[in-house]
């Protein structure tokens, strides 16, 4: 779902892919990187999250094409803040 | 300058790595937006310190000495490079920032780099630090200043500078620019300065690195985590709701303007007066005569033009400047961005577009806060349609002529001003952003920094530095064009006319028995004279060969004159209309006077339709040279200056014409 579906105080894991590969760069650099965890301080349009200790408010354009997965949804996110994706069960027939 | 060998081999074999910073003359300073960067250089330059432009770039970056050792040390350049989240990034900051590492940059070639680390965000910082390692020459000596700890330790975090030292292989020193603590370390520290060498394991990011950093490093209760902040949620919960902190905002704004205006009158009013005297001084010591007057009312009076200015400037820039450092500023922008994004504008525009209510001087200036350059250019372009205090006057005269004993319906229309104005800034903000400012903005993506307490002395520096700037760049330019157009409009001199030699025959005469008339009957000379002088000036004339363009609009050659001197500034159009009609500018009945003047050929001067298009043209038109120049100086160039006045004035004409010509139309003429 994007990022501004999630309600306050919701944690996420996101997924920047639409952006552009610029936006995204950006947003990387000011804490906001792909796949990280960030828990909603703000929610709607435009909306204010925070990873760590960075706190970002970002307008509905760009917080639209941020997906956003919530942490219920990740059970193991690793120490480093990434997500491992949830696994998807094995097809009946064994198929990858 | 001092070479500072001898520190370093002071400090021992320790120092080998050191060692390679030969002759330290020159640091920058680098860092993220928000780390307090600015604020230590202002702790170590203090006023010894400019704005600089660096070739073949257009972001500013600031540079200053530092005294080492209280004043008694070597003395060190300081370039503070403008706050960057990368390096890599194609953004003009990022550029600027990773030609001077590079050493591309004339006159920013640092010897060492200092990078400054926020340490309530020493993740995202470290990772900071580990690139710029990778974007200058991988021998140029580093330190690292950690500064916020005291912030930090508010959090429950407490820094290991050593530790971290340790682990990015340069030295590191606890600092804060608030207080100065530190500052004495720093300046041990900058001899020892050394290559960074950060200790990655092979393969491992530099996001894991700077995780384990901060795992060895940071002590405290909440050393390993916990991002939530109660107070800053509580605050941001309130400044950030679309409508709460909408009222917020206004109050805070209402506050600020409030301020500015009621304090600013003081030293403007003091400034006037004194300029006035010093006036008054020069022509009784040099006399009345052409050198004179060019020195009393061209430069002296130029000079005042310029510094009446400053009171608003230094007021805006010390309060937008504490407002910042709280962390609030952002905070308003990201309220704003709601709206301002409909009109192609960020959030940040929304500062400079309520200033320049004030005056489009400090608010033009102020829209340096607004990081994109087409941001930027829009918000400069607009920024003078706002109805600015120059405009006051003439919406009073013209409102009151317009709707005489209707004192409702000439509120509404004066509030009608403001609106239209407004209205056309942010109308003509979306038309260049979808035409000749086309092109993707930076994503308005804003860093919520941390609240805190504002720093006065930073406040203070900022102010002199804009003040500097301003009085040098825009005010040099200013002073110029206030000669210029003094000597077009006092030459070629016309003389007495007979029927002001006969009004001062008869104040001659009465002068002994009433010398209240004596004086009214002189200055009532003075301003016939003017009128004559006006009219046969150079401006006058000019006026007169202009006066064919202006009469589709339904101005004759009085109300053309009056147009053009307000091209110098706005305000002088009623005292030009009231000179021409042989009355003042303070005369109650300047009202009445120009609602009974005549033109040449006996008709009205001002009907209903001619004031409500001169109305309109008001509002729209680009009247004030000074504006100009400071558009000039903030984009670098006349062209946009001249785009700005051609863009103004052409729409004021046609929405006068089509005023003038609509109002006709309906059988109001």
């Amino acid at each position: 779902m994007p990022l501004t579906q999630l309600k306050r105080g919701d944690r996420a894991i996101v997924d920047l892919q639409d952006l552009s590969s610029e936006d995204s760069r950006l947003l990387e650099a000011m804490g906001l990187g792909h796949e990280c965890e960030v828990r909603v301080c703000r929610a709607g349009t435009p909306c204010i999250v925070q990873i760590e200790a960075t706190r970002l408010g970002i307008s509905a354009d760009v917080a639209a094409k941020i997906l956003a997965t919530p942490c219920s949804c990740y059970p193991d996110v690793n120490p480093d803040g990434i997500a491992e994706p949830p696994v998807s069960p094995a097809p009946p027939n064994g198929a990858a | 300058m001092i070479d500072l060998h001898a520190e370093r081999d002071a400090a021992g074999p320790a120092d080998a790595a050191g060692g390679r910073a030969a002759a330290i003359r020159r640091i920058a300073l680098v860092g993220n937006p928000n780390v307090g960067k600015t604020t230590l250089f202002n702790r170590l330059c203090g006023l010894r310190s400019k704005t600089a432009n660096f070739p073949g770039s257009t972001v500013e970056a600031r540079t200053g000495s530092w005294r080492t050792r209280a004043g008694l040390g070597p003395t060190i350049e300081i370039v503070d490079l403008p706050g960057v989240y990368a390096l890599d990034l194609e953004l003009p900051e990022s550029k600027l920032c990773r030609e001077c590492l590079h050493g591309r940059v004339e006159g920013c070639e640092p010897d060492a780099i200092v990078v400054v680390l926020d340490a309530t965000n020493l993740a995202r910082n470290l990772q900071f630090l580990a690139s710029v390692r990778t974007a200058t020459t991988p021998d140029r000596p580093m330190v690292v200043a950690i500064t916020m700890a005291d912030l930090a330790a508010r959090k429950g975090l407490s820094i290991d500078a050593k530790l971290i030292a340790d682990h990015i292989g340069c030295p590191a020193v606890i600092v804060s620019g608030r207080t100065g603590e530190g500052v004495e370390a720093l300046e041990a520290t900058i001899p020892h300065a050394a290559p960074c060498r950060p200790t990655l394991a092979p393969g491992e990011s530099t996001a894991a690195w700077a995780a384990r950093v901060i795992e060895e490093s940071v002590g405290g209760d909440r050393a390993t985590g916990g991002d939530d902040d109660t107070v800053a949620d509580r605050l941001d919960a309130a400044f950030t709701h679309p409508i709460l902190g909408s009222l917020i905002f206004a109050a805070v704004m209402a506050g600020l303007f409030l301020t500015i205006f009621t304090l600013a009158s003081f030293p403007m009013d003091a400034i006037e007066w004194l300029f006035e005297g010093l006036g008054g001084l020069v022509k009784a010591t040099i006399g009345e005569g052409p050198l004179g007057r060019l020195v009393a009312d061209g430069i002296v009076g130029g000079v005042s033009g310029t510094v009446v200015f400053l009171p608003q400037i230094c007021l805006l820039f010390f309060l937008l400047s504490l407002l910042e450092d709280t962390g609030y500023l952002a905070r308003a922008a990201f309220v704003m961005d709601r709206v301002m994004c409909r009109f192609g504008l960020p959030g940040q525009a929304f500062v400079p577009l309520l200033s320049s209510h004030a005056c489009a001087l400090p608010g033009i200036m102020s829209a340096r806060l607004i990081p994109d350059r087409r941001d930027r250019l829009a918000t400069i372009l607009v920024a003078p349609f706002m109805s600015c205090s120059a405009r006051v006057p003439v919406y009073v005269l013209l409102t009151t002529l317009l709707f005489r004993d209707r004192p409702l319906l000439a509120g509404l229309a004066f509030a009608g001003c403001y609106v239209l104005g407004a209205g056309a800034a942010l109308a003509s903000s979306f038309l260049f952003r979808r035409t000749i400012l086309r092109g993707a903005s930076r994503p308005m993506v804003l860093e919520l920094p941390s609240y805190k307490l504002p720093s006065l002395r930073t406040a203070a520096l900022v102010t002199i530095d804009r003040a500097k700037t301003f009085l040098v760049n825009a005010g040099t330019m200013i002073m110029a064009i206030c000669v210029v157009m003094w000597w077009l409009s006092a030459y070629p001199q016309s003389q007495p006319t007979p029927a002001a030699e006969a009004l001062r025959a008869e104040a001659a005469l009465v002068a002994p028995t009433d010398a209240d008339a004596a004086t009214a009957l002189t200055e009532k000379a003075d301003r016939l004279d003017h009128k004559e002088q006006q009219i046969h000036s150079f401006a006058g004339r000019i006026g007169s060969a202009v006066e064919p363009v202006f009469a589709p609009l339904g101005f004759e050659r009085q109300l053309t004159v009056a147009t053009l001197t307000a091209f110098l500034a706005r305000e002088v159009f009623v005292s030009t209309l009231a000179v021409l009609n042989g009355t003042s500018e303070e005369d109650e009945g300047i009202v009445d006077t120009l609602a009974n003047a005549t033109r040449d050929d006996g008709t009205p001067l001002l009907t209903p339709a001619t004031s409500a298009g001169l109305l309109v043209f008001f509002v729209l038109a680009m009247q004030c040279l000074p504006t100009l120049a400071v558009t000039r100086r903030e984009t670098g160039s006349w062209r946009w200056a001249a785009f700005q006045f051609a863009w103004m004035s052409g729409l004021a004409y046609v929405a006068a014409f089509l005023t003038v010509h609509g109002l006709g139309l309906v059988g109001i003429t």
